[in-house]
């Protein structure tokens, strides 16, 4: 063979080679891909029935599963819309919010919330009628129903209404709110962090994780703040937050449901120890003698929106970070008293 | 001697990577003995057309005659240059697959240094075409350490022995290029001015080249490349480019003013000056010095 034909051949070869290695990896991928794919977005009730939100060619439907039966159909978002925070108000009542989601300027950092469209829409299950609770601009995140006071409470950024949003100058405006009527009252933004894990207590109050700076924050105090969770009566002005988890504790809280006899939540537990990877678990803490009790050992780091629809029940959402490849999610059933673990099918 | 003959030779000497005059000691050389071989065949009563054919003919074909030569100076240079370029394909090969079946991600950019990987290969193996010349090699490396830094920097696992290869990878191709620029086929005072000038600069070069790839990776990361940073970064590259041509031509030429260009050195020694004092240690120098150390980095200033 000839030095030109060998050559040609090589490059040949090595660049054809690189063309069927990229043809694989498309099959492979396309192969694997799973649509509709759950967005990690869920409720459950007492009975144990779900809300889960999946998403389709850019398009993301809200379903109700009952007994793990097959999926009905509740709502499809606008194209490149997002279904947030769907809950469950009743028996047969949910209500949830679709945005447009961030603008985002030269690269992820740079987003803008202003802009964003929202609407809270509340669903029958029954009869899948559907009504506007309120609409606004800007961010909304969650939204808590507290059923002993029949009100909606929702966490946003940057959030206006009836008037044209303008720029925000610096920073985002993050803060809690109460839907009345359609509007959106502002009744805390004490803190530069979107209040977490909002949840309702049987008598009304408001359950929610936020840095123990809130209300008196600078910019020295947010690196030695810690996520603690507080409580509130929501119908209160000004908001008297008052401090519910162990106020010596120095690791920061993520996340928590509450159980039978107090709180279970979700923290580090080599926080002062770290060596590169936070070690996540779940803890129980008791409010009766105010004290944490042994760790879960799930072990599992993304480990998220826990929610427990009975006292020895938990559900939460595993995210599985693929590489620069985005998220996939997986909902989980967790029994307490039995350690079993079952994962369910949200697209049966 | 016939321009046929004469475009032969140079073909020849032209192929190895060697300064003028032995390029030409080379062609005197080569000359003598393609004449002699000519004139063999004219004694068989051949003409002068047809003994000058047979003569090159017999000679060899002038791509491998100059990649031969090349080897000589450079011994297993062909064989380094094979192993570069197919281990780090199959580096990128092995890590996308693995990729692709651990995570189900394609990751096609992997195949971005394929690029280089082709050039390296094809300067490997090529007998064929007349520019096997170290300036291409060596862009072709930079090119392949860039590409492989960039695209193929093993993120996606933590092992030692990953990160081990990556780097060998890496050292691979930086020895190949300081051997690539240091290979001269004699040693004298000329040649010796040239290998420390291609030492130094190349040291330089790569020194710039981390300390503004760091600065454009932390623009990248929590910012935006604005072009007017493009702009501000590749001026220290152009200064670089000329002092480097100055001094290499200088020396090419023996010129008296080889020496008084080392002093163009210290426009490298005022940069990394500049790029480690304002930034890293800006409490040991007035504020003024700091403002003026980081106009040598940020020339050109635009304020919104």
């Amino acid at each position: 063979m000839t030095n030109k034909k060998t050559l040609l051949l090589s490059l040949i070869a090595l660049f054809g080679s690189c063309f069927l290695f990229m043809t694989v990896g498309f099959f492979v991928t396309s192969s694997q891909e799973t649509e509709p794919a759950f967005t990690g977005v869920y409720d459950v009730n007492a009975k144990e029935d779900l809300l889960v939100v999946t998403k389709k060619d850019n398009v993301e439907t809200l379903s109700f599963q009952k007994n793990n039966d097959h999926n009905v159909t509740l709502f499809d978002s606008d194209l490149d819309a997002y279904l947030y925070s769907p809950i469950f108000v009743d028996d047969h009542t949910a209500a949830f919010i679709e945005t447009t989601g961030y603008e985002y300027r030269d690269n992820q950092y740079d987003k803008i919330a202003e802009f964003a469209y929202r609407t809270i829409y509340s669903l029958d299950l029954i009869t899948n009628e559907r009504k506007v609770i309120a609409k606004a601009r800007g961010v909304l995140l969650d939204l808590v129903y507290i059923p002993a006071k029949e009100q909606f409470i929702a966490t946003g950024e940057d959030i206006s209404q009836n008037v044209e949003p303008q720029k925000a100058e610096s920073g985002s405006h993050s803060a809690l709110y109460l839907i009345e009527d359609g509007q959106l009252a502002e009744i805390y933004n004490g803190s530069y962090m979107t209040p977490s894990s909002m949840q309702a207590t049987e008598d009304g109050t408001l359950m929610l994780i936020l840095p123990d700076d809130q209300s008196n924050w600078t910019v020295d105090t947010m690196y030695e703040a810690v996520e603690r969770i507080y409580e509130t009566d929501p119908t209160e002005q000004p908001l008297q937050l008052e401090l519910v988890s162990n106020p010596d504790k120095i690791e920061p809280i993520t996340d928590f449901v509450q159980v039978e006899d107090g709180l279970l939540y979700q923290t580090i537990l080599n926080y002062e120890d770290y060596d590169g990877v936070f070690d996540y678990d779940l803890v129980p803490f008791s409010l009766v003698n105010r004290e944490e009790g042994k760790r879960l050992g799930l072990n599992e780091n993304g480990i998220e929106y826990l929610r427990a629809p009975g006292n020895d029940i938990l559900y939460y959402v595993n995210r599985t970070q693929a590489y620069r490849g985005g998220n996939a999610f997986s909902l989980h059933r967790y029994e307490l008293e039995t350690g079993t673990i079952d994962e369910i099918n949200v697209t049966p | 001697m016939s321009a046929k003959m004469n475009t032969y030779l140079l073909r020849i000497v032209n192929q190895t990577d060697c300064p003028k005059e032995e390029r030409q000691d080379m062609f005197d050389e080569m000359y003598d003995h393609l004449t002699l071989i000519k004139q063999t065949y004219v004694e068989q009563g051949y003409t002068e057309k047809e003994a000058e054919e047979m003569a090159m003919k017999e000679f060899g074909h002038e791509a491998t005659i100059g990649d031969g030569l090349q080897q000589a100076m450079f011994p297993y240079r062909r064989e380094l240059l094979l192993i570069l370029a197919l281990g780090s394909y199959l580096f990128v090969c092995v890590q996308y697959f693995s990729i692709l079946f651990v995570e189900n991600v394609a990751n096609y950019w992997l195949f971005m240094p394929a690029i280089a990987h082709a050039l390296i290969l094809f300067f490997s193996l090529n007998k064929t075409y007349i520019v096997n010349r170290k300036l291409w090699l060596n862009l072709s490396l930079v090119l392949h350490l860039l590409l492989m830094f960039v695209f193929a920097f093993p993120h996606f696992n933590d092992g030692l022995s990953w990160h081990i290869v990556f780097y060998s990878i890496l050292g691979g191709t930086i020895f190949l290029i300081y051997r690539t620029a240091l290979t001269y086929s004699f040693g004298n005072s000329s040649v010796i001015k040239k290998r420390i000038i291609h030492t130094v600069n190349i040291t330089i070069g790569f020194l710039l080249l981390i300390g503004i790839g760091f600065i454009l990776f932390a623009f990248l990361l929590f910012g935006d490349l604005h072009p007017i940073l493009l702009l501000n970064m590749s001026f220290p590259f152009i200064i670089w480019g000329i002092v480097y041509a100055i001094q290499i031509r200088l020396a090419n030429k023996s010129s008296k003013w080889l020496n008084i260009c080392y002093f163009l050195w210290i426009y490298a020694l005022l940069y990394l000056a500049a790029l480690i004092f304002p930034i890293y240690l800006p409490e040991l120098l007035a504020s003024d010095l700091n403002d003026l150390l980081f106009r040598v980095i940020y020339p050109i200033q635009i304020f919104d």
